[in-house]
């Protein structure tokens, strides 16, 4: 071959690189103070994908990132493999090294950070006997996530596991008592916690002036609603569940401190906190599958906005709709009369369920009512009556995310809780139940006789509490109560004891097993609209 | 650490036994044989193609005599010395010592990705540099070895060695030994910086604040001198970590065991202050001696351990309050093992099958039972205690001990003299909680003889990595006798990864490993299909690919057999990183594994260089 046309050739090509030069530099060009950058720098802040967007820079993970050539997949593939490895063959040291490695190699995969958060700790914790090295790998599950959260400042769900991890995995384990009594006392970790969050705030405290788990869960839930506030992406999370995690920490932590002894004005204070942050949760735009927005306070707004219509519709033509039920239930059968008839406690399996579709089979619906109207007032009617079907949806809608995360429940305990009865009653409770432990019956039954007091006052003025779950707790220290009367000699409750009513309901339900059972949420009666004609509930005071 | 792969005893393991298999020599005489033989028949078909089947097998004949009676008798130590002295000079001129810049460029940003909270960061910084070293040094030796003597062919410099009387095996055996030369000298390097490292990072101190409450504490226990009192407290938080510690009324204590390691804690009279010595039990080479596992079923006859589901089987469980025990026959025991009492290190596992009481372990009781048929004291009284998972929990029987008689009469002997049986000895082991499970495997109870120093164990490692480079090098120089550069680089790398992945082969022969061979597995990523799922192909399609993986991952299983198992070199560094001794026994056995592998590689190089025609 001549080599004159090698040397062009050279030429050639080293000129074609040369032109390439240009375009490559366009696209790829970094950013700096001073410029924009090229092509693909330009997209990177467009959609916040460039690294000081993200997160910190760490210098480790970059020098990784390079010297492994565009080969980072394959090494964080082969990484996967060997710690899945090493977990099987249950050598968590090298576990965790291995997992530091996988995020060296991709700090910005948010999955990562979650799968391997939640295999620390609560797969790998739970292989532990002990509950000491339990809490030791939930801790290290936790501060991985914390850990991710510095790479991914503005990932609002890193943060939002945090939170839940903080509050749930210490204060809802098996081991709960112990793990927060571990957190409590966990200086160590609380200075390392100083750098992130205000662990020393008053927010973040617990009676005992140490911090508690589900009040330093609420910061990190702050913390990641600020995220999203500042225009972060929940990443596919219902705004719903999302945003009740931090109010559910308020209430949980106001249990807990009950369920720890804490009875009197920490625990107000504790349950007043929860209101005020389950009022601010409730008054928060929420985003339907419908379409609309809702919130969840305004059930009672809503509630009040159609009675008003049917109002006017009922106005139109007094006494028709009352008309209209009459025929309908003259037109029951013999054997729904006699269900309706019978006492709720004392219906047969059948009559339960005809009485159950009796209140259906009696409305007076709005289109019975419309349909029956002179000629000259039905298009004033049918106005009235699209307006009330209107409002009625956005009722549902409203229910139906309230009944998702018990808001009317939630709302009502937080404000039971705070009164005087609620307190008193579950302190004579408590002390009650320290009696018993200590075998001194006769007090023990003074203590339990005080608390069944206090309780008739609570059920008096909350009736609705006796079905849910605090009528459960109850009716296990009645219970105990029963027992100690009979260690005294005594045969059964009192003719004057004061929670009959609990006692009837509870009992009802044993015999017919769980409301659950059939489908339905123990509080699920709670969260009902009330029908039409039905007085309307009024809503709960606004602190 | 897991005893997955037992060491066998020296001569079990060299020579042929029943139980065992055919043995190490015979393995490697039979290699050897089937290697000459396979080399002796392709170059006769070679050399009948080209000089017809009479003149062919003279050809062989006549080389194979040249080598036989000409070139390994006449083979000179100072031709060869002078070639290898070539090799290294040759190395230097090629830059070798960045190698040894990038090691300590590495191990300058160590600091950065490793653990440095781990539990264990002892375990984490040797895994890390015996890991890096092991590396490097592979790479280096592959390099160098593969790429030298293609180089000097391309070149034409090999004429001025093939022109002297030099012979071929002195080629092969002077490079092997050069290359081998330089790169110990920068393992030699590589090793000394890696023990600096890993010492000085794990070395620490803790400091004791004497608060008002600790001083008077302190004052009184002096003041009062009581044997039996003792005071708890806290160092400061160093490294990531702070302990407990806990002084008894002569002023001298210990902290409680953190990150894999505890200090010694002295109380100073005259500055009135806690001092804390340096860290203990981070580095060390413990010594076991383990016995041979059998099980007790719930009635109590010999029987197996219980699965309790896990994916890993390596661990047995026994379930609790049941007859159901976990039996350690011993043999060879000495009374210098007995010395200080028995030292036994445990590691069970605890399964619950209910929750129990929680601030609560899993109790056990553990008995010393005298093997001897017609032994005065048949037993030892039962010792509890309380089982700790994945920490090495350390158990000491004292030397005197209460031990029962066969008329059931209690009384103190000596655990030496009374219970044991010509040095033989058992230990079994019952859970206490009923519904609760321990869980273990022959390595998770041995006897502690002893402690060595971590530094001879730490230079075991390295020999370890020496080893390897030595059959890498030689390796190396083989392929580069007869292959270009290229492609002896990747024919070397194919067999250090079958070195080092020959278990995976076979386990997916065996159906240990699933996901199939290599046409299964191209299939299975194109299709996006996990490991477990069926094939969605037509099933005469199905069993011809099975078929023909079975074909590539026999051959490739046979060929790893002639491949040292370089895994195994790499569990000697385990055994450094998890605080065992390597023993003698172990470091033999990969020393000859290692001058066997050396010597086949170096003749079937030189036959390979003698026969190439360099000049054409």
């Amino acid at each position: 071959m001549n080599r004159n046309v090698v040397f062009n050739r050279k030429v050639t090509y080293v000129g074609i690189i040369a032109l390439l030069l240009f375009p490559l530099f366009r696209l790829g060009q970094p950013a700096t103070r001073g410029t924009g950058g090229g092509w693909l720098a330009g997209l990177r802040k467009d959609f916040g994908l460039a690294q000081a967007q993200l997160g910190e820079i760490d210098s480790t993970s970059e020098t990784m990132k390079l010297v492994t050539l565009g080969m980072r997949g394959v090494a964080a593939n082969v990484l996967w493999f060997r710690q899945a490895e090493y977990q099987k063959k249950e050598d968590w040291d090298n576990v965790r090294a291995t997992l530091n490695q996988i995020t060296t190699l991709q700090p910005n995969f948010i999955n990562v950070w979650e799968y391997q958060a939640h295999n620390l700790s609560y797969n790998i914790s739970v292989e532990f006997d002990d509950y000491r090295y339990r809490y030791h790998w939930v801790k290290k599950g936790i501060d991985f996530l914390i850990d991710g959260t510095h790479f991914n400042a503005s990932d609002p769900t890193l943060l939002r596991w945090t939170g839940w991890y903080t509050s749930h995995k210490i204060g809802k384990s098996d081991e709960k008592l112990e793990f927060r009594e571990l957190f409590r006392g966990d200086r160590d970790w609380h200075s390392d916690l100083l750098e992130d969050i205000p662990i020393e705030s008053r927010d973040a405290l617990g009676p005992d002036g140490r911090p508690d788990c589900w009040q330093v869960g609420r910061i990190w839930h702050g913390i990641s609603e600020d995220a999203v506030a500042a225009g972060h992406s929940m990443r596919g999370r219902a705004p719903l569940i999302f945003y009740s995690d931090g109010p559910q920490a308020r209430i949980n932590y106001a249990q807990s401190i009950e369920d720890e002894g804490w009875l009197g004005e920490q625990a107000q204070t504790a349950w007043q906190i929860a209101l005020d942050d389950l009022h601010r949760f409730g008054r928060r735009d929420l985003p339907t599958s419908w379409g609309h927005y809702t919130r969840l306070d305004s059930f009672y707004e809503l509630l009040k906005e159609r009675d008003a219509y049917r109002s006017q519709l009922d106005a139109l033509a007094p006494g028709l709709r009352d008309e209209i039920r009459q025929q309908k239930e003259e037109a029951l059968d013999h054997d729904e009369r006699v269900a309706m008839q019978t006492d709720m406690l004392s219906r047969t399996e059948r009559q339960m369920m005809l009485a159950a579709m009796i209140p259906e089979k009696l409305e007076a619906r709005d289109s019975d009512f419309v349909d029956r109207l002179p000629t000259e007032l039905k298009p004033r009617g049918v106005s009235l009556m699209a307006k009330v079907a209107e409002v009625q949806a956005f009722l549902e809608h409203c229910d139906r995310y309230r009944n998702i995360v018990n808001y009317g429940y939630w709302e009502m305990r937080c404000e039971a809780e705070q009164t005087a009865d609620a307190v008193n009653a579950r302190k004579h409770v408590y002390q009650a139940l320290d009696r018993l432990k200590k075998t001194d019956l006769v007090n023990a039954k003074q203590e339990f006789e005080l608390a069944w007091d206090y309780w008739a006052n609570v059920f008096r003025d909350f009736p609705a509490l006796m079905d849910d779950v605090t009528g459960d707790d109850l009716n296990e220290s009645i219970n105990k109560y029963e027992h100690v009367l009979q260690q005294m000699g005594l045969t059964g409750l009192p003719p004057d004891f004061k929670l009959k009513e609990l006692r009837s309901k509870r009992k009802a339900v044993e015999r017919r097993g769980p409301p659950s059972a059939a489908g339905q949420p123990p509080t699920a009666h709670l969260q009902e609209i009330p029908p039409p004609g039905a007085p309307i509930p009024v809503a709960p005071p606004r602190k | 650490m897991a005893l997955e792969n037992e060491i066998l005893p020296f001569l079990q393991w060299l020579l042929p036994t029943l139980n065992v298999g055919m043995g190490a020599l015979l393995k490697f005489f039979a290699v050897s044989a089937i290697l000459a033989a396979v080399g002796f028949f392709i170059s006769y078909l070679y050399c009948a193609a080209r000089y017809g089947p009479a003149e062919g097998f003279y050809i062989v004949a006549r080389v194979a005599a040249g080598i036989l009676g000409d070139d390994l008798p006449s083979f000179s130590l100072r031709r060869t010395y002078a070639v290898a002295r070539l090799a290294i000079q040759e190395s230097i001129r090629r830059k070798v010592l960045v190698a040894f810049a990038v090691f300590v460029v590495v191990l300058l940003f160590a600091g950065l990705f490793l653990d440095q909270q781990s539990d264990n960061p002892a375990r984490i910084y040797l895994d890390f540099v015996f890991g890096t070293a092991n590396s490097m040094i592979f790479v280096l030796a592959i390099f160098l070895s593969t790429f030298s003597l293609p180089s000097d062919i391309k070149n034409r410099t090999i004429y001025t060695v093939v022109t002297k009387p030099v012979r071929a095996i002195e080629i092969v055996a002077g490079r092997i030994v050069g290359f081998t030369a330089i790169s110990t000298g920068l393992l030699v390097v590589m090793g000394l910086t890696s023990w600096l490292f890993v010492v000085r990072n794990l070395s620490h101190e803790h400091s004791v604040e004497i608060s008002e409450e600790l001083k008077a504490q302190l004052e009184q226990l002096q003041a009062s001198g009581k044997s039996s009192s003792t005071i708890v407290g806290v160092t400061s938080r160093d490294s990531h970590h702070r302990h407990e510690f806990t002084l008894g009324s002569n002023g001298l204590g210990n902290t409680d065991i953190k990150m894999g390691h505890w200090h010694s804690v002295r109380y100073d009279k005259d500055s009135k202050t806690v001092k804390v010595g340096p860290h203990q039990g981070m580095l060390l080479a413990r010594v076991p001696k383990y016995g041979q596992l059998t099980f007790f079923d719930r009635q109590g006859h010999p029987g197996q351990g219980i699965s309790v589901g896990k994916e890993w089987t390596y661990r047995s469980y026994i379930e609790g309050q049941t007859q159901a025990r976990a039996i350690w026959r011993f043999e060879d025991l000495e009374r210098a093992d007995f010395q200080n009492g028995l030292t036994l290190e445990l590691n069970l596992r605890i399964f619950r099958t209910h929750k129990g009481d929680i601030k609560q372990g899993v109790q056990g009781e553990i008995e010393i039972f005298n093997p001897k048929s017609n032994a005065v004291y048949v037993r030892s009284v039962p010792r509890t205690f309380t089982a700790i998972e994945f920490i090495s929990q350390e158990l000491t029987l004292e030397r005197k001990i209460k031990a029962i008689d066969r008329n059931n009469s209690v009384k103190e002997v000596d655990l030496f003299d009374d219970l044991t049986d010509n040095g033989k000895l058992e230990i079994r082991i019952r859970c206490a909680h009923p519904g609760q499970y321990f869980g273990m495997a022959k390595g998770d109870l041995f006897l502690r003889s002893g402690d060595r120093p971590f530094t001879p164990n730490f230079i075991k490692g390295f020999v370890g990595i020496w080893l390897q480079l030595l059959m890498v090098t030689s390796f190396g120089v083989m392929f580069s006798t007869v292959l270009t550069a290229p492609v002896a680089l990747l024919a070397t790398m194919s067999n250090v990864v079958l070195g080092f992945f020959a278990k995976s082969v076979s386990d997916i022969l065996t159906g240990e490993s699933q996901g199939g061979g290599p046409i299964e597995a191209t299939i299975r990523m194109f299709q996006q299909l996990n490991l477990t799922a069926e094939l969605e192909l037509p099933a005469l399609a199905e069993s011809t690919i099975k078929r023909v993986d079975n074909t590539l991952l026999g051959s490739m299983q046979l060929l790893s057999e002639a491949i040292p198992n370089f895994r195994s070199y790499l569990e000697s560094a385990n055994y450094v990183a998890y605080g065992y001794d390597i023993t003698g026994n172990m470091l033999l056995q990969q020393t000859l594994i290692a001058v066997a592998c050396v010597f086949v590689v170096s003749l079937v190089g030189f036959v390979l260089l003698k026969t190439r025609e360099i000049g054409a």
